[in-house]
């Protein structure tokens, strides 16, 4: 349940590409951050996966099924807005029970389901209010809430925590990262912010340009980025980049230091400010 | 290609399904833009048919102009008809006179010989054409050259006041701060309330007694301070930053120079909605002008249609053609302008 | 073209720069006299003499004539009689019947005017929310059909019951289609029932484009993601409008409604144009009373006038404020 995968999806908006031929798959009970700077097209990916546009090519499976024919209202999927999109006339309670009301389920479970779900995001108090009455970050445990409240095959969740002061956006990650630990349901999260992306993430989708730029875990990003825009992205402060020459297999930098490089002619050189030391030695 | 069609057919439905949402869409605006447009498209065309043709029923699509020709030893061309001859063969004729149930009828190509045919075997012969007198008589012939010119007239006049005295109330509440300026909008605001309906008797008797009855001016007058203009125009003015009024005051401008030279430029957006309901109100006025003219070479075009329309014997193809032509300055400003008009009025209808 | 406009605009405004220039010096000089406050009196002079001449000084002398009587129409020849007119408007045996009241034209006026508001109104309210909602998608070629279904609202009145009686009569083009679909010839304008539906019908076709704007515009500020939101919930269409647009549509839809109302009570110009107030006066409505009353009927009685459309006014009054208060709350919500 929640295994979500993509096959050569491509978007364009009338004549601008704009995803260009992504291929992914995203484990059950996957924590997936998709990040990359703005324009790279993670928020279109979201959407596509969620069904609120369809892509020009590519094939979208949600647990072996092909879904990219399906509207968005059957594919089993809960979306958390970056406005949060609640329902200005309703009450808490009643943004919480719409969703279900939809699907004819009973009274009783309805009210169930919404009381766990309240009492898991601790707005419990807040039910009978309406959004307009509550705080941003209350507004955002509602929205979390709508999307728990319908048991989704996986969460998508668009840049939630970018409306929150920078306290509280901390304070919800955590709780974000606890809530999948105890629901184990698979999450897709877009974010421009790569240390909510290294902090939260199992792995980590970088985005440039709708293509991929790499698929790996925080730790091998950071360590092992496959190419200079992941080097350059992932880490703050940002890597330092150099120009030197290898030649006879040896990198030379000026200082002595040598690095044997199986590579020759003019290499870009990434140092991490976290592994320079100040030292004594000239 | 593809893509336009993928375009203009998106519907809510999926893979391509036509949604019930999609389809009462379409039929929606498809009938919607035949009622809307029909009528105004029918009188058109009705305007361009002479008298005889308006009274057939039912009625044909174009204007038709029966063809005449001229025909050697008469002296005006002939009318042309269509006649079945008894051994069943047609042949164009042209027709003479009517007598009793028949007619009496000649080949062109043979003058001489006269044929009586029965009324019902000949159709008359048809081209599409359009009947220019329709429009050209009442001009000429009634007044109508003059109610155009009134109607112009008042339209210009009013537009131009009215744009002049809003804009000065709007600019006085928008960018001074006075005393009274509260109690001055509360009672535009209840001008707002009270319709001419109400006060038309009385409206009446003031116009009577500073002498304005029967006079253009009447029709004028009354109408310029409209509080929707002040409104739209003073809810404009309040975007301009105080800080130009201010810096033109430091540099010695005079209240009516900052109004003239740098409010008014300014409200130039504004002042073109104003004009632009402000010309399509003055010419479609209809119930003021009714009762304050009553000197028929001072009538409106509206007033003058409505007299001619309402009389015994109605000539509907002269009508017709009139309304067709009062109706002609709003559909110019439609067509080039409503793009401001439909913004403006989401904007003010709001508030 | 914007070039041309502009020249031609420019000579055309030659005259009034020069006269604006010419009073500046005047105007100066007036300024000096009477500091800010006489120049903000002078910006609001033309404006507010015209309405107080033309507007409040009638209004308040509707009040006077309608305790006066007589035939004519200057106010010093007219007799002082008190609320007589206002007796004679209200004296009725039973006041849903017409032909019992004294003043039974006055009374058939009230009853058509308020079947005339109500049907119309609904109708119109109706069209204008379906035509809204659905230019509201995002279909190709908005623009063009927000255009369609405005043009009527800019015709003027005179022509709007021409083209319409036009259409209406015996041979005509509605006819045509009626007797195509297989039916009569209907009778249209000589038949008090459907002559009556074609004032509702002809008004409802004129005006409901302006309305649509304004509901338009409401629907366009309610938030596309909400819609995305209620996509994601599996919301059928029915559930969507009913729970999502029409709630948070609804200070909108009541300011809409009240100016509607407030238009239809004041119902004259087209369908006076359409029918005359007949057959009979199964078409007349009480704006056309006033008129008849005050100025064009044989017996014409200017105090019976003015304190008919004192009454009339009195529901507008009411209806107005109820649209202020709605017109703030609309706001208000807004500004949420």
């Amino acid at each position: 349940m929640g295994r979500i995968a993509l096959r050569n999806i491509r978007k364009s908006f009338q004549a601008v590409d704009v995803i260009h031929g992504i291929e992914l798959e995203i484990d059950e009970g996957e924590l997936v951050v998709f990040v990359g700077p703005s324009g790279c097209g993670k928020s279109t990916l979201l959407r596509l996966i969620a069904g609120l546009d369809k892509p020009t090519s590519g094939r979208i499976e949600i647990d072996g099924q092909d879904v990219t024919q399906t509207g968005a209202a059957d594919r089993g999927l809960a979306m958390v807005f970056q406005s949060y999109a609640l329902y200005p006339h309703m009450t808490v309670r009643q943004n919480l029970s719409f969703g279900l009301e939809n699907q004819r389920m009973p009274r009783q479970e309805i009210a169930t389901r919404v009381d766990a779900a309240a009492r898991m995001l601790e707005i419990g108090e807040l039910l009978e209010r309406r959004p307009t009455q509550l705080s941003g970050g209350q507004r955002q445990r509602v929205a979390i809430g709508r999307a728990i409240v319908r048991n989704p095959t996986a969460f998508l969740l668009d840049e939630p925590l970018s409306n929150l002061d920078a306290e509280l956006r901390g304070t919800m990650r955590a709780e974000l990262s606890a809530l999948h630990a105890r629901l184990e349901t698979t999450m897709i999260y877009v974010t421009h912010d790569q240390v909510e992306a290294m902090t939260l993430a199992d792995r980590i989708v970088v985005l440039r340009k709708g293509r991929i730029e790499q698929v790996d875990t925080p730790l091998n990003l950071y360590n092992r980025p496959q190419n200079l825009f992941v080097a350059g992205f992932i880490g703050a402060p940002n890597m330092n980049f150099f120009h030197a020459e290898a030649s006879d297999g040896l990198v030379r930098l000026p200082g002595g230091a040598e690095i044997p490089i199986a590579h020759e002619g003019p290499v870009t050189l990434g140092l991490r400010p976290q592994h320079l030391r100040p030292s004594a030695r000239r | 290609m593809k893509a336009v069609g993928r375009f203009l057919f998106r519907k809510r439905g999926h893979g391509g399904a036509w949604h019930w949402t999609d389809v009462v869409t379409w039929i929606w605006l498809i009938l919607g833009t035949i009622i809307m447009f029909g009528p105004a498209l029918w009188l058109v065309s009705s305007s361009f048919k002479g008298p005889a043709q308006l009274a057939e029923f039912p009625p044909t699509l174009l204007p038709y102009v029966q063809e005449v020709a001229n025909v050697e030893g008469h002296d005006t061309p002939l009318p042309l008809y269509m006649v079945t001859m008894e051994d069943g063969s047609t042949r164009v004729m042209a027709e003479i006179r009517r007598i009793g149930t028949s007619a009496q009828m000649v080949d062109p190509a043979d003058p001489q010989e006269r044929v009586s045919v029965p009324l019902v075997d000949r159709q008359p012969l048809r081209e599409v054409g359009l009947a220019l007198n329709n429009y050209v008589d009442p001009f000429l012939a009634f007044d109508f050259m003059r109610y155009l010119g009134n109607s112009v007239f008042v339209t210009v006049a009013a537009t131009l006041l009215t744009l002049l005295t809003n804009s000065m109330a709007a600019y006085a509440l928008s960018k001074y701060r006075f005393r009274g300026r509260d109690a001055v909008m509360l009672l535009i605001v209840a001008t707002l309330m009270v319709p001419l309906s109400v006060i038309l008797v009385p409206l009446y008797s003031v116009v009577s007694s500073v002498g304005l009855l029967n006079s253009l001016w009447g029709v004028i007058l009354p109408t310029i301070a409209t509080p929707t203009g002040v409104f739209l125009l003073r809810q404009y003015m309040l975007t301009i930053p105080d800080e130009l009024i201010e810096a033109a005051r430091m540099d010695h401008a005079s209240e009516w120079q900052i109004y003239w030279r740098i409010v008014l430029p300014l409200a130039a957006p504004a002042l073109a909605v104003l004009t632009i309901f402000s010309v399509v109100w003055r010419w479609n006025d209809f119930l003021w002008p009714l009762i304050v003219l009553s000197r028929r070479e001072l009538y409106t075009l509206q007033i003058g249609l409505n007299t001619y329309a309402g009389e015994l014997n109605v000539q509907w193809h002269y009508i017709l053609a009139m309304t067709v032509v009062t109706m002609i300055p709003v559909v110019l400003v439609f067509i080039f302008l409503q793009r401001f008009i439909t913004t403006g009025i989401a904007g003010a209808g709001i508030k | 073209m914007a070039r041309f406009g502009e020249t031609v605009g420019r000579v055309a405004a030659l005259p009034l720069v020069l006269i604006a220039r010419a009073l500046d010096p005047l105007l100066r000089l007036w300024q000096r006299w009477t500091g800010t406050g006489g120049m903000i009196a002078f910006f609001l002079l033309p404006n507010m003499a015209i309405f107080g001449v033309f507007v409040i000084i009638p209004l308040v002398l509707n009040v006077v004539y309608s305790l006066t009587g007589g035939i004519d129409i200057l106010l010093k020849d007219r007799p002082f009689i008190g609320f007589d007119q206002y007796g004679r408007l209200l004296e009725c045996q039973d006041y849903l019947q017409p032909t019992t009241c004294r003043e039974d034209q006055f009374w058939t006026a009230v009853r058509n005017t308020a079947l005339f508001v109500f049907f119309q109104v609904s109708l119109m309210v109706c069209v204008s929310m379906i035509t809204a909602l659905i230019l509201n998608r995002k279909i190709a070629g908005r623009g063009f059909f927000r255009a369609v279904f405005f043009f009527p609202v800019l015709l003027s009145p005179v022509v709007v019951g021409l083209i319409w009686r036009w259409i209406l009569q015996r041979q005509g083009l509605m006819n045509l289609i009626v007797t195509n679909l297989g039916f009569d010839p209907v009778v249209w304008l000589n038949d008090r029932f459907y002559a009556f539906s074609a004032a509702v019908g002809v008004s409802t076709w004129a005006h409901m484009g302006f309305y649509t704007l304004i509901l338009l515009a409401g629907l366009q500020a309610i938030p596309r993601d909400l819609y995305e939101a209620a996509e994601m919930d599996a919301t059928p269409a029915s559930r969507v409008f009913w729970r999502i647009t029409l709630p948070l549509l609804g200070p909108n839809l009541a300011v809409v409604l009240v100016l509607a109302l407030i238009r239809g009570v004041q119902i004259f110009d087209e369908a006076y144009v359409l029918t005359g107030g007949g057959p009979g006066t199964s078409t007349l409505f009480i704006t056309q009373y006033i008129y008849e009353v005050g100025f064009a009927s044989f017996l014409r009685n200017p105090g019976l006038a003015a304190a008919a459309s004192i009454l009339m006014g009195l529901v507008l009054v009411v209806l107005t404020l109820v649209q202020l208060g709605l017109s703030k709350r609309a706001e208000k919500e807004r500004a949420r």
